[in-house]
């Protein structure tokens, strides 16, 4: 099997296993549309949201698969910019969970619309100073981009699946691969494109978050109004998002067999990545509750207090040991370290910055500025169902992506496999100096030559006499014509025993169609030319790709005019290794 | 030859797609313009409505251009690279 099989099996063959979690997971998805209907036919009444606490689960989880579609995208284009070569085969599974995070987080918010048929109101009449225009700009312009950014780096795998498979599914995949033949005019087109839209995404990322936390922070509730809000929620964003992408990451590797492709050098790095984010959300969290405690303004202080030692804090709480406690328990330990101990921290991550979305909506709303009575929210069995609905939505989704692309970008690994060889190549060459070996280090100088006119009987006892495999034909200026090795000789031999020429075949004879017409008394005869030959200043590491490519025992070697100067044998090769 | 010319449709209907979906963003921007504009002279309150949508919507302009521009050369780039169909 060839080594990039593994990444096309998934598309190739599916088990049982595939089909059972697709269907539980079609029944939960099911089973949260019923709910939606009930919820359209009933009306908000049937969910715990209540005045003044009209917003609960809906937006917290709006807010919270947005924050998560930092994974791929923000995270994908930044490691693309710094040239992060580590990123190739992470990229594709964190990009595939922007656009689809970004898909049903917006479902969040049709869900909470008690009427979501005037949903068109907002670009009917919308206007530009309202934070919710903002939001739904940002968010479509995201979508746009993700999907975009998404779909660029696919192109070149696409066209692998189009050469490889047969049926409706090779139409499909060449409809999606733009005729992509992978010429130097659309690799030089694609990489440009790649590059626009990795600045580009960048900036739309950190609007979009910004704006999502704008919605609160514009507004005079208690402890929304904060000018951190657009950092902190952004920092959160990146925060949940790599730790999604850790999760899923594990899930496929153990899935599909992709270990080889998901290291745990990935794991590593996005874990310090995810290290330095839950300090800075701790950084920001402490801010924020640091200045409303000092402040001490009475609203505030109300829900201040709800989420410290009232009704929220066990929330609260929870949210601190999951988000921060727990995570760097894991990940400041060498020896939990590992891929388990990564995902238990992210597991435990995505779990807090959950929490940490219900803590901002909830308490704020239940503890209104305005002279409210103090509210509550419990949600009902259709949020409860909505919600499941959409984990369960996400990952059927990107269960189904899986069996349709390659999750890891296979041009893009092969390109980086390629520029390694490449790279280390010419660190050997500057680090370790006695590997810029050159072939007139090795060669033997004294070389046994011939010319056109000695005979072959002649030859035959000088490569007994001095125990070598061949000897180059030289002219009388020195000049290489040709070679006339042990098969030669042998073959003039022999070659009236025609079954014996037939039995030995390529063992002694290393192209028998041609040799096979050569016969004479002469080396000039006999000889094969032109000699494969080198120069003298050639490495040791083109003569050994010559040794490998043309199959053959020895390179003469010729200086610039062509004389000859030596001959760099196998076992040349062998000896000047060692000496390294 | 025919399927060739098939695919040959569809992605330019795709590209087509893209084209109007970018023509209804730059639809909703210049509406929501016009919507800061008659806000501007009903009431001083909106005053920085007409502002703001010139503001976000140059910013967004600019940002669907480069998407335009984006799309165009995968279409139009790649496309192009690929022999014609009579």
């Amino acid at each position: 099997m060839e080594r990039e099989d593994i990444l096309f099996r998934p598309m190739e063959k599916t088990g049982r296993r595939f089909y059972i979690s697709a269907a539980i997971l079609g029944i939960v998805v099911l089973w949260a549309f019923y709910a939606y209907i009930s919820q359209l036919r009933s009306g908000l009444g049937v969910t715990g949201l209540n005045r003044p606490v009209f917003w609960g689960f809906y937006i917290t989880n709006f807010v919270f698969f947005i924050g998560i579609s930092h994974a791929g995208t923000l995270i994908s284009a930044i490691l693309r910019i710094t040239n992060a070569e580590w990123r190739k085969s992470i990229t594709r599974s964190a990009e595939v969970i922007t656009v689809l995070v970004l898909g049903i987080g917006g479902m969040n918010i049709l869900m909470d619309l008690g009427r979501p048929d005037r949903v068109l109101n907002i670009v009917k009449y919308g206007r530009f100073h309202s934070p919710l225009v903002w939001d739904l700009v940002s968010i479509t312009t995201y979508l746009t981009a993700s999907t975009l950014y998404l779909y660029l780096p696919l192109i070149p795998d696409i066209a692998l699946l189009r050469d490889r498979m047969n049926g409706p599914r090779r139409f499909i995949y060449n409809v999606l691969s733009l005729g992509w033949r992978g010429t130097d005019g659309q690799q030089r087109i694609l990489q440009r494109a790649i590059a626009i839209m990795a600045i580009l995404v960048i900036p739309i990322a950190v609007s979009v978050h910004t704006v999502v936390s704008y919605v609160f922070a514009m507004t005079t509730q208690p402890m929304w109004h904060s000018a951190i809000f657009g950092p902190y929620f952004v920092v959160g964003a990146i925060f949940s998002g790599i730790a999604a992408i850790i999760i899923i990451m594990a899930i496929i590797r153990r899935v599909y067999h992709l270990e080889e492709y998901l290291r745990p050098v990935h794991f590593k790095n996005l874990g310090i990545l995810l290290f330095v984010m839950a300090c800075l959300w701790l950084y920001f969290t402490l801010n924020e509750y640091l200045t409303t405690f000092y402040g001490a303004e009475p609203v505030h202080m109300k829900v201040f207090y709800s989420k410290f030692t009232g009704r929220y804090a066990p929330f609260f709480w929870l949210m601190v040991m999951t988000c921060f406690v727990i995570p760097s328990i894991f990940l400041v330990n060498k020896r939990t370290r590992t891929i388990s101990g990564m995902v238990a921290a992210s597991i435990s991550i995505t779990a807090g910055m959950w929490l940490e979305r219900f803590v901002i909506v909830v308490p704020s709303l239940a503890n209104p500025r305005l002279p409210y009575e103090r509210g509550t929210y419990f949600p009902t069995w259709v949020e409860w169902s909505l919600m499941a609905g959409c984990f369960a939505l996400f990952t059927l989704l990107y269960m189904a992506f899986t069996k349709l692309f390659p999750i890891v970008s296979i041009w893009e690994v092969r390109e980086s496999r390629e520029r390694g060889i490449k790279e280390i190549k010419e660190r050997v060459r500057e680090y370790l100096p006695g590997m810029e070996v050159l072939a007139r280090d090795i060669m033997t100088r004294d070389v046994i030559a011939v010319t056109p006119e000695t005979s072959v009987s002649e030859i035959g006892r000088l490569l007994a006499s001095h125990r070598i495999s061949g000897v180059p034909v030289v002219d009388k200026y020195n000049r290489v014509l040709g070679v006339v090795s042990e098969s030669d000789v042998i073959f003039r031999e022999i070659r009236h025993e025609l079954t014996l020429v037939e039995r030995l075949g390529n063992i002694i004879l290393p192209e028998p169609r041609s040799e096979i017409e050569r016969q004479g008394n002469t080396a000039g005869e006999i000889m094969t030319s032109p000699a494969v030959t080198a120069e003298e200043l050639t490495p040791i590491t083109e003569l050994m790709e010559i040794f490998r490519e043309r199959k053959i025992k020895r390179i003469i070697i010729v200086d610039k005019e062509g004389r000859l100067s030596g001959i760099v044998s196998r076992i040349d090769i062998v000896e000047a290794i060692e000496r390294i | 030859m025919k399927e060739e010319r098939v695919v040959r449709y569809i992605q330019i209907s795709g590209a087509a797609l893209f084209y109007a979906f970018v023509g209804a963003v730059m639809a909703f921007l210049i509406n929501g313009i016009r919507n800061g504009w008659q806000y501007r002279i009903a009431s001083s309150e909106y005053e920085m409505s007409f502002s703001f949508s010139v503001i976000i919507s140059a910013v967004i302009f600019i940002v669907f251009s480069v998407l335009t521009y984006v799309v165009s050369l995968l279409f139009w780039g790649i496309l192009k690279d690929k022999p014609r169909v009579k």
